[in-house]
């Protein structure tokens, strides 16, 4: 029977996975960790998609930008303005 | 004192909108977010003498806004049982199978045309009402980091929250965002 080179390698869990490539997107992997998870996204097609996934969620809120007001009312500026002058 | 913050009435004019729009991104309730953006002004008053002018008046006006926000949130989550850290982590363990450890639910290839999709009003609401499943703080720590681009560091001192917290938060938010968009929108 021909085993599986990646029978030989160290593997994590997809919990473990799922979480470093979150966190590859907030801080840089170590190399061992980079290792490990290339290792289970070679055989994993489940965490692929998860990793498409949660940077195309990025892409979107990047690109998201709700209309906001973001102008103060006058009245407020001038009571803020009075108040300001005011204060011993 | 510094020249540059000799004129208090001339503060509102230069600074008061930009403070604000900061304040939005941490508050949604406006009335709020003006209040913090007053007691700001009435702190800086008070503390002008310790201005060094090492940085922008603006920077220094930031910087006295975020402890007061950090302050306000701090009291808000102050409800929030235990720690979210603990709680955010064992939430993470419920996204998987307990028997084969893959993703309970199994995530599908997603099409769209992100151009098209972030001008889709419904979209957004779809994505409001996933976001309800996820706690306020855990959910606010998502909006900061990926709608408003902020950096860990700034998230964590006004959440106040380690790098190692946010970073489980943030984890967990994304699985479920990602299960219940899947189920709502894309797959739906
Ligand atoms: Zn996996």
């Amino acid at each position: 029977m021909i085993e599986k080179l990646t029978d030989h390698l160290p593997h994590i869990s997809c919990r473990e996975a799922t979480k470093l490539i979150s966190d590859s997107m907030e801080r840089r992997l170590s190399l061992k960790e980079v290792i490990l998870l290339k290792i289970h996204l070679g055989v994993c097609e489940l965490c692929r998609r998860f990793k498409k996934q949660i940077k195309s969620l990025r892409i979107l809120m990047r690109s998201y930008s709700p209309e906001k007001e973001n102008v103060l009312p006058e009245t407020w500026k001038n009571d803020l303005r009075k108040l300001l002058n005011e204060q011993p | 004192m510094s020249e540059a913050l000799k004129q208090p009435g001339e503060w509102v004019d230069l600074y008061a909108d930009d403070l604000f729009s900061y304040a939005l991104k941490f508050i949604p309730n406006r009335e709020t977010a003006q209040n913090l953006v007053q007691e700001t002004f009435l702190a800086a008053l008070k503390s002008r003498e310790s201005f060094a002018g090492k940085s922008t008046p603006k920077t220094w006006f930031i910087g006295i806004l975020k402890n007061k926000i950090a302050d306000h949130l701090r009291a808000k989550y102050r409800e929030v049982p235990v720690s979210q850290l603990i709680d955010d982590d064992q939430h993470i363990d419920g996204f998987f199978d307990s028997q084969n450890g893959h993703l309970a639910q199994e995530p599908k290839a997603w099409t769209f045309n992100p151009e098209v999709l972030t001008e889709n009003k419904e979209f957004w609401r779809t994505y409001e009402d996933c976001l309800k499943h996820l706690p306020s703080r855990t959910a606010q720590a998502f909006n900061l980091k990926e709608m408003e681009n902020l950096d860990t560091q700034e998230i964590c001192k006004v959440l106040a929250m380690t790098p190692t917290n946010l970073w489980v938060a943030l984890h967990r938010a994304r699985l479920s965002l990602r299960e219940c968009l899947e189920k709502k929108w894309f797959n739906a």
